[in-house]
């Protein structure tokens, strides 16, 4: 017997009914500083009986940036979404070709994340809800990543790989919930990349993470910074805490500083590259155990982080050796987007799981593994 | 309420008072208003008492702090959730005059939007080969 056959003999028969009719979901997104508002929709395949079609209507983004040299604080990151989310939302409305009476159901990022930027999705969602008389579906954010990877890779029971601005998290299936294998100790990889962008004075625009990635291909030098993977977790803190020291360093030359013929110098490029090469060695060490526990092949990298190039090399270059394959997505998933939420949203519809109206606060603590995933086998 | 906060926490005498009346186009708005806000609980909540109502097409938003400090704060916050809602009413409520509109106007009005910022058209079906829907547009 094949691997195949062996791992399609264990599949259970998904609890998901297919649709009898194209069921539409409007998501809101606004955890962090990118403001989203998609439109999916789910329906019969005209030419499969078991095969459900899922199409994005539309996709429309803003992102709050702010100055180099600075973060986004909860309180400016909710003026952001107040000012655009009528925008974005009539946008998306627009491009999708909808009306609101065609939408089956609305859903919002519930939590976790920044507490004053989420009630703004809530509260819209919730007034729309009302006027519309439509149901509401409150959705973990980190769920939404990962049912939006799993359904753009197709990949079937992966080990994810969860790594954005506030989370770091590998997580594995089982028994209808994510459960969180390994995770940060104390910071999330893409602050600790943000936090370092600050630093060194990287511009916010697209976003930091991108613009590290960019100037660490310039890199030369590997600085010895702490390694600090602890069992299936990691720490980041100590680690940029050093290499935040070495730009104190008397080798260390700014960006405007570096003499091309001056040897033994730091660069704002190898620390951007050492940076980066720390840090993803230990995501890929703790993303390998997990793989070796749960005996998964695939991985899926979502989130933020999730669309570094050289983060997605690494891992399948470990991946390959154990005869596995890396599933990730492009920028317009990775990063915050409405759609989403608005694919959990419908997956939980599907199922029945109608959040009420009472029940739609945000919370800005909502671990992965709090979600019943009724939706899978 | 008030009695419960009376037991548990500091009592409410000598405490400061304001109410907001904001109009609404109907009573069914105002209630709309009313439920979207009520989800939400009050920041602060042993110092801060609120307590909504509608009169007709009034929304009552009746404040009682502590401090006046913490007046301002919770009446700001209220105001700009409040002009949030509001906001999301005049954009997206249905209103009764209106026809609703064919499904070939919708047709026009969508490929009008994707024309002139670049959108995904008709839409992009996710068939799991790891390529997803372009690039999350993002508005200018």
């Amino acid at each position: 017997m094949t691997q195949a056959e062996a791992s399609s003999s264990k599949k259970k028969i998904s609890p998901l009914v297919r649709p009898n009719r194209r069921l539409l979901c409007l998501g809101i997104e606004g955890s962090a500083n990118k403001l989203g508002v998609g439109v999916i929709s789910h329906s019969p395949s005209p030419t499969s009986k078991t095969v459900t079609k899922v199409t994005v209507l539309s996709n429309v983004r803003h992102t709050y940036i702010t100055s180099p040299g600075e973060g986004f604080l909860p309180s400016d990151t909710a003026r952001h979404h107040r000012d655009w989310i009528i925008r974005v939302i009539e946008e998306s409305i627009r491009k999708a070709g909808v009306r609101w009476s065609d939408l089956d159901c609305i859903a919002f990022t519930k939590g976790p994340g920044m507490g004053t930027p989420l009630q703004v999705g809530a509260l819209v969602a919730r007034t729309l809800s009302l006027l519309h008389n439509i149901p509401l579906i409150g959705v973990n954010h980190c769920v939404g990543h990962i049912e939006m990877g799993r359904q753009i890779t197709s990949s079937h029971n992966p080990i994810v790989l969860y790594v954005s601005g506030g989370n770091t998290q590998v997580i594995a299936y089982s028994q209808q919930r994510y459960r969180i294998f390994g995770e940060t100790l104390d910071i999330a990889v893409g602050n600790c990349l943000d936090r370092f962008a600050r630093v060194i004075g990287l511009r916010n625009d697209p976003s930091p993470g991108y613009n590290i990635e960019v100037e660490a291909k310039k890199g030369k030098k590997l600085v010895q910074l702490p390694y600090g993977t602890k069992g299936m977790d990691v720490s980041l803190a100590g680690m940029l805490h050093s290499v935040e020291t070495y730009t104190k360093d008397k080798k260390y030359r700014s960006w405007d500083k570096i003499n091309q013929e001056e040897e033994d110098i730091i660069t704002p490029y190898d620390l951007c590259y050492s940076l980066q090469e720390t840090a993803f060695a230990m995501l890929v060490e703790i993303t390998e155990r997990a793989m070796a526990h749960v005996g998964a092949r695939d991985v899926l990298i979502v989130g933020g982080v999730g669309c570094n190039l050289r983060l997605q090399e690494m891992m399948g270059i470990m991946a390959s050796e154990r005869n596995g394959r890396v599933f990730a997505t492009d920028q317009s998933f990775c990063i915050d987007n409405g759609i989403m939420i608005a694919q959990a949203g419908l997956l939980a519809f599907r199922m029945g799981q109608i959040t009420p109206l009472e029940k739609t606060g945000v919370t800005q603590r909502y671990r992965t593994d709090a979600v019943h995933v009724s939706w899978r086998a | 309420m008030a009695s419960m906060q009376n037991e548990a926490g500091p009592s409410s005498e000598g405490w400061h008072t304001t109410t907001l009346r904001i109009p609404f186009h109907t009573p069914q708005h105002a209630e709309i208003a009313k439920s979207a806000l009520e989800v939400d609980r009050e920041q602060n909540g042993t110092f801060v008492y609120r307590e909504l109502s509608v009169e007709n097409d009034m929304l009552i938003a009746k404040y009682e702090t502590s401090t006046v400090r913490l007046l301002r704060l919770s009446t700001n916050s209220c105001l700009s959730s409040l002009d949030l809602v509001v906001r999301t009413m005049s954009s997206f409520a249905t209103d009764p005059k209106d026809i609703p509109k064919t499904d070939e106007e919708l047709e026009k009005f969508r490929d009008e939007a994707n024309r002139i910022s670049g959108g995904a058209g008709t839409g992009i079906e996710l068939k799991g080969d790891g390529r997803g829907a372009g690039s999350g547009e993002e508005v200018k």
